[in-house]
């Protein structure tokens, strides 16, 4: 895939397709989630923090959690089980009709036309998502924090603004695209390993959903655990 | 000078030994049918002369050239010259008619849009069809529809030999006589050398110049219609009558 990637020449067509139906597409159900994570988190935290009478920082407990953690852990979740579920059966689909056989009966390399297209996507499209979904958490909760808590929505920008850094973005942000690059390996090796009929389709699809949450459960810990070895708290 | 040669080509699936020594040879502009039951191994060989399956012994040649177990890239130059129709079409679900077609033009040649577009229009005529189909999705397309236009995507780079898989299965008589007619004009308009695999008999008889019978994983007779018809093998003779019966 390495050599498709770096010594031929890209399909920028395909790529860009690739990015609207695996990136755009995934919009709704990012911000959706965001949404109403920033707005959970917030309530939560108010009637925890308000315990020690320190709900003033209910704006710096949200963002932090949503733009370290909850932003790109839940977005590649997501977007994970949506996008990886569809490549795998795309692909596997492709593979049981012979289509990805006609494809090298055509001297086409299946690797160039079919997997460096979708995973460049994925590597590229979820840190897009994940920005978008932090924006829309960090909104969820000042939504919330205006409604329920009567919290100014200056006051709880200014937290917002005085609590992030931009280390912190780099810590969320930059594991995104590991996320990226995994949920578009696993997927499209589970699609293109398929075998049998629409059975086989299925295992597959399922497989990836587990396989791809699993592996970002883990490496979010180990990515955020080298983060901090290499950059400090 | 053969264009195609096997000699004791052998492939096996775990202890299911299917091609067990396959020896055929076949010159250019012929059209060899290979006949047999369902699971004898008829598409194996198709997938090990293009390395679409690797033979786990045996030789392969191609104008001469030793073809058998080369690496996914050293096949590209061969597979550009020789095509395979897919038993169900294999057409691509996500290009209407005309990307499909043009797809080999656009990764194989310099083409310009206004050609390709021509090319694909000459490959649609060749198989009776015409321009009002380029639109359509491979679900909106019948079975014959489907042959005749992967039969179209298969000859629109002018290949030397086709790898026909099953080309009448599925398909209603009328359709598979149309097939069939297809594949002859195929081999007198453009002198392409044609191995079908089917077990259709009145296709072999339409089609071939020679016959060979796979059985057992070896081909237990290979010759023409004529020589078949003398041919003692009691399995091929039921075939044979089976065929003539229709």
């Amino acid at each position: 895939m390495f050599t498709s990637l770096f010594f031929r020449k890209p399909e920028i067509k395909e790529w860009v397709n690739q990015c609207y139906y695996l990136g755009v597409r995934s919009v709704s159900i990012a911000n959706i989630t965001a949404l109403f994570t920033g707005m959970v988190l917030a309530l939560q935290s108010a009637y925890a923090l308000a315990k020690f009478g320190s709900d003033m920082f209910i704006a710096d407990l949200v963002s932090l959690s949503i733009v370290r953690e909850l932003g790109p852990v839940l977005t590649a979740l997501l977007v994970g089980g949506r996008v990886g579920a569809g490549i795998t059966a795309e692909l596997g689909s492709m593979k049981i009709t012979q289509q990805i056989d006609a494809l090298r009966s055509m001297a086409t390399n299946p690797v160039y036309k079919l997997v460096v297209p979708r995973v460049v996507a994925c590597i590229l499209t979820l840190p897009l998502l994940t920005i978008l979904a932090d924006f829309v958490g960090i909104i969820g909760g000042m939504l919330l924090s205006s409604a329920e808590l009567h919290v100014s929505g200056y006051f709880y920008l200014s937290r917002v603004l005085n609590a992030l850094t931009p280390m912190d973005f780099v810590s969320g942000i930059g594991k995104t695209f590991f996320f990226g690059f995994l949920i578009g390996i696993i997927s499209c090796n589970n699609g293109m390993q398929v075998e049998g009929g629409a059975d086989g389709v299925g295992k597959a699809t399922t497989q990836t959903v587990v396989f791809s949450s699993i592996s970002i459960l883990i490496s979010d810990f180990f990515l955020t655990k080298i983060f901090y070895m290499v950059f400090g708290a | 000078m053969n264009i195609i040669e096997c000699c004791g080509v052998t492939k096996a699936f775990g202890s299911n030994k299917v091609l067990q020594g396959i020896d055929f040879a076949l010159e250019k502009g012929e059209t060899l049918a290979i006949l047999g039951g369902s699971g004898t191994g008829k598409s194996v060989i198709l997938k090990t002369i293009i390395g679409l399956m690797l033979a786990d012994s045996g030789t392969i040649l191609y104008k001469g050239k030793n073809i058998s177990n080369l690496k996914e890239i050293e096949y590209f130059p061969i597979r550009k010259e020789i095509s395979y129709l897919f038993q169900g079409g294999a057409l691509f679900d996500s290009m209407d008619v005309y990307e499909n077609l043009a797809f080999p033009l656009r990764q194989h040649s310099n083409s310009t849009e206004a050609e390709i577009k021509q090319q694909v229009e000459t490959s649609l005529q060749r198989v009776g069809m015409d321009s009002s189909v380029e639109h359509l999705f491979p679900p909106d397309l019948s079975g014959g529809m489907m042959k005749r236009i992967a039969l179209a995507r298969a000859i629109i780079n002018h290949p030397e030999v086709i790898l026909y898989d099953e080309p009448t299965t599925g398909l209603d008589p009328l359709t598979s006589q149309t097939i069939s007619e297809l594949i002859i004009k195929m081999q007198k308009d453009m002198n392409i050398t044609s191995v079908v695999v089917t077990h259709d008999m009145s296709t072999v008889f339409k089609v071939a110049d020679r016959l060979a019978f796979l059985q057992n994983g070896v081909i237990a007779f290979i010759g023409t219609l004529e020589q078949a018809k003398a041919c003692p093998n009691q399995t091929l003779c039921a075939y044979l009558k089976g065929g003539l019966h229709e």
